[in-house]
């Protein structure tokens, strides 16, 4: 037992700090530096505003968040017959989930 | 004379008596033992044969409305020295655990052997707190006699110091102190589990003992309305603005006049979480000052007491008032902001010059008992009840309050003699451009645990206007922005609405006559807002308007947060400057 909490407590640690390396490097500060020194970008002087006939692009890609989108929800009423009747079989309805 | 064959003497019966006697007395205190207190006896057995050992539960995360974390906790060694492990060769021992320690911890070996050596504060000492994870295991495979490691938690700010007084802090016993931390600690914290086993006489686990596992409750990750970019660029430009204009203070909200949701708040004086020091006095810096502080918000006020006009159909926006420059009321001589006499003028124009003496004009127009009956509509002396902890009612002193003069209705109606939050303000002001709807403000979107998820929708309080009289306030409003070409709060490509606001400093005395409180309020853009921005500068030393100090800061920061919304001008255009 003592085996398994040392092994359970080093992976936890090591999530965590996974979670915090990856907010570092997502950060505000860190995106600006790198824009700046890595790449020399400055902020905009001139902004010009030009009219395109095109649609407004989807919001921009960000990193996957810390906080996992909870599962979707499948209403009952949209599964066949067949389904309705696996799932309420205890053990068979796991095996169509 | 006694026959031989009686056999039931005194003696015997006593014998017997006392038997029985015994054998009663043996099975009352079993009755009592085994019956009455058996949950005890079990209890106390249970405590000598079993033990538990916490699973230590993990403070959820504080999130941006975009899933950035704005502090998230890591695991940490707390480092404890056990002199009494030394009871030989004592100061050999102390110096070689110091030469172990010392690369480790980075920390000077002279300095550790001195905290070592000092055992003023008992036998066991705390060494060192929140030691990186690794370098702790490191100490614990080296078996340090006398070296103990306490597995404990730091909180971790990715963002650095954005949003310190927003975010709050935590105490020495992971609790939430202040802000955030504190107000959705108990969502934040979680419960610890707990492993109960089986153990012999010196405390160690039995081998194949029993066991049971009660299983704690994880710390629910919060997920905040605030924009981690819209925080810092106002952040960044109330710093500045605090600077260069030497000012005592500011506030800036940015909110979603639709929904309430608020997408930034900053105020300063505040703190740095990197810089935090309890050893400070003065508690001030550790609330948060757009909800806590009250001000008198000054002419923006006049578009609470133009809506309600308007909502009446008192007046419409070309209805006219003669400005003679001065009003008396109640026995005091009122004047305009600049002391000037404008003749005939519109309530468009009211607006625009930011007149006083119209305002009185509309509050006689009111009388007291509407004026302030649409003041209470519009949150005015309540709470928003946003959920951030130490948020203050306001004042507001009514017709029917003691100590109220009909002078009272004259400069309420301007924004002075009444007491708010900035948070007030603004809630405020979105009801008047959003349809006439008040809404809560609120800064949790989602709290996500154990539990569940669970969303948080806006919630409307209650209608204060109606929608049409919103659409000409919002008109109005942007007639007193757009439409007067020199106005600093003009963003170039988009159309604006707001209300610039000035007001004396009040003092136990009275007014101070040196120092002002400048704000804008201001949305845009405003034939369907995105956002409506509170901007409010306490004592600038080189102007003391608002609309020279307050609006040109939100027409800076209103394209940036344009830029970044994604909402495109009403007309494209080039524009040069930053």
């Amino acid at each position: 037992m003592q085996r398994l909490e040392f092994e359970r407590e080093n992976l936890r640690a090591r999530i965590y700090m996974l979670e915090a390396e990856v907010a570092a490097l997502s950060s505000l500060d860190r995106t600006e530096r790198a824009a700046r020194d890595r790449l020399g970008m400055v902020p905009a002087r001139n902004i010009v505003y030009v009219q395109v006939a095109e649609p407004v692009p989807e919001a921009p890609l960000l990193p996957r968040p810390i906080v996992e989108p909870a599962p979707e929800f499948v209403p009952e009423s949209t599964l066949a017959f067949w389904e309705k009747l696996l799932r309420s079989v205890p053990l068979l309805g796991q095996l169509t989930r | 004379m006694a026959t031989r064959g009686s056999r039931f003497t005194w003696r015997f019966a006593s014998l017997i008596l006392l038997l029985v006697l015994c054998t009663a007395g043996l099975i009352v205190r079993l009755v009592y033992i085994q019956i009455l207190n058996h949950e005890r006896y079990l209890l106390e057995a249970q405590e000598e044969h079993w033990d538990k050992r916490e699973i230590r539960s993990t403070r959820g995360a504080i999130l941006d409305r975009n899933g950035f974390p704005l502090a998230t906790s890591l695991e940490v060694w707390d480092v404890y020295i056990d002199r009494r492990a030394w009871r030989e060769n004592y100061d050999l021992r102390t110096l070689r655990t110091a030469e172990a320690l010392a690369p480790l911890v980075g920390r000077p070996m002279e300095a550790l052997l001195a905290r070592i050596r000092d055992d003023s504060e008992g036998p066991i000492t705390l060494l060192l707190d929140g030691l990186d994870f690794e370098v702790g295991r490191q100490i614990q495979a080296m078996g340090l006699p006398g070296v103990q490691l306490a597995l404990g938690t730091k909180r971790y700010y990715p963002e650095g110091d954005l949003a310190s007084t927003l975010l709050g802090f935590l105490g020495r016993e992971h609790s939430g102190l202040a802000g955030l931390e504190a107000d959705l600690d108990d969502l934040l914290k979680g419960s610890p589990g707990y492993i109960y086993f089986e153990r012999d006489s010196i405390g160690q686990p039995i081998a194949f003992g029993q066991t049971r596992v009660e299983p704690g409750r994880e710390g629910a990750d919060v997920r905040l309305t605030v924009d981690r970019y819209i925080q810092k660029l106002v952040e960044e430009e109330l710093e500045r603005q605090i600077k260069d204009r030497n000012a005592s203070g500011g506030t800036i909200i940015v909110m979603d006049p639709m929904t309430g949701a608020i997408l930034a708040m900053a105020s300063r004086p505040g703190y740095k979480l990197s810089q935090l020091s309890l050893e400070s006095a003065s508690l001030d810096q550790y609330r948060i000052r757009a909800v806590t502080d009250l001000y008198e918000p000054g002419s923006v006020m006049k578009t609470i007491t133009m809506a309600a006009a308007i909502d009446l159909a008192l007046v419409n926006p070309n209805t006219t008032y003669y400005d003679a420059g001065s009003v008396t009321r109640g026995g005091y001589t009122f004047q305009n902001w600049d002391f000037s006499a404008n003749g005939m003028q519109s309530m468009t124009q009211l607006m625009q010059k930011s007149l006083n003496t119209g305002a009185i004009w509309l509050s006689d127009l009111l009388g007291p008992q509407r004026l302030y009956d649409y003041l209470k509509r519009f949150g005015f002396g309540q709470a928003t009840h946003s959920g951030i902890g130490g948020e203050a009612t306001g004042l507001m002193r009514t017709n029917v309050d003691p100590g109220w003069y009909d002078s009272d209705l004259a400069t309420n109606s301007y924004g002075q003699g009444i007491a708010a939050t900035p948070l007030q303000v603004i809630t405020a002001m979105s009801a008047v451009i959003n349809g006439g709807r008040l809404l809560r403000p609120y800064i949790v979107q989602e709290v996500d645990g154990p539990s569940g998820r669970r969303i948080y929708e806006p919630v409307t309080v209650r209608r204060t206007i109606s929608e049409e009289a919103s659409r000409t306030m919002v008109k109005m409003l942007n007639d007193v922005v757009d439409g007067v070409p020199q106005h600093l709060a003009r963003v170039s490509g988009y159309k604006v609405g707001g209300k610039t606001g000035t007001t004396l400093v009040s003092i136990p005395t009275g007014y101070a006559i040196d120092a002002t409180i400048a704000s804008f309020v201001g949305f845009a853009p405003a034939d369907d807002p995105a956002f409506i921005m509170l901007v409010k500068i306490d004592e600038p030393k080189d102007d003391p308007l608002g609309g020279v100090v307050a609006a040109p800061v939100f027409a800076k920061l209103a394209p940036q947060i344009l830029s970044y919304l994604n909402v495109p001008p009403s007309s494209p255009q080039v524009r040069t400057g930053p």
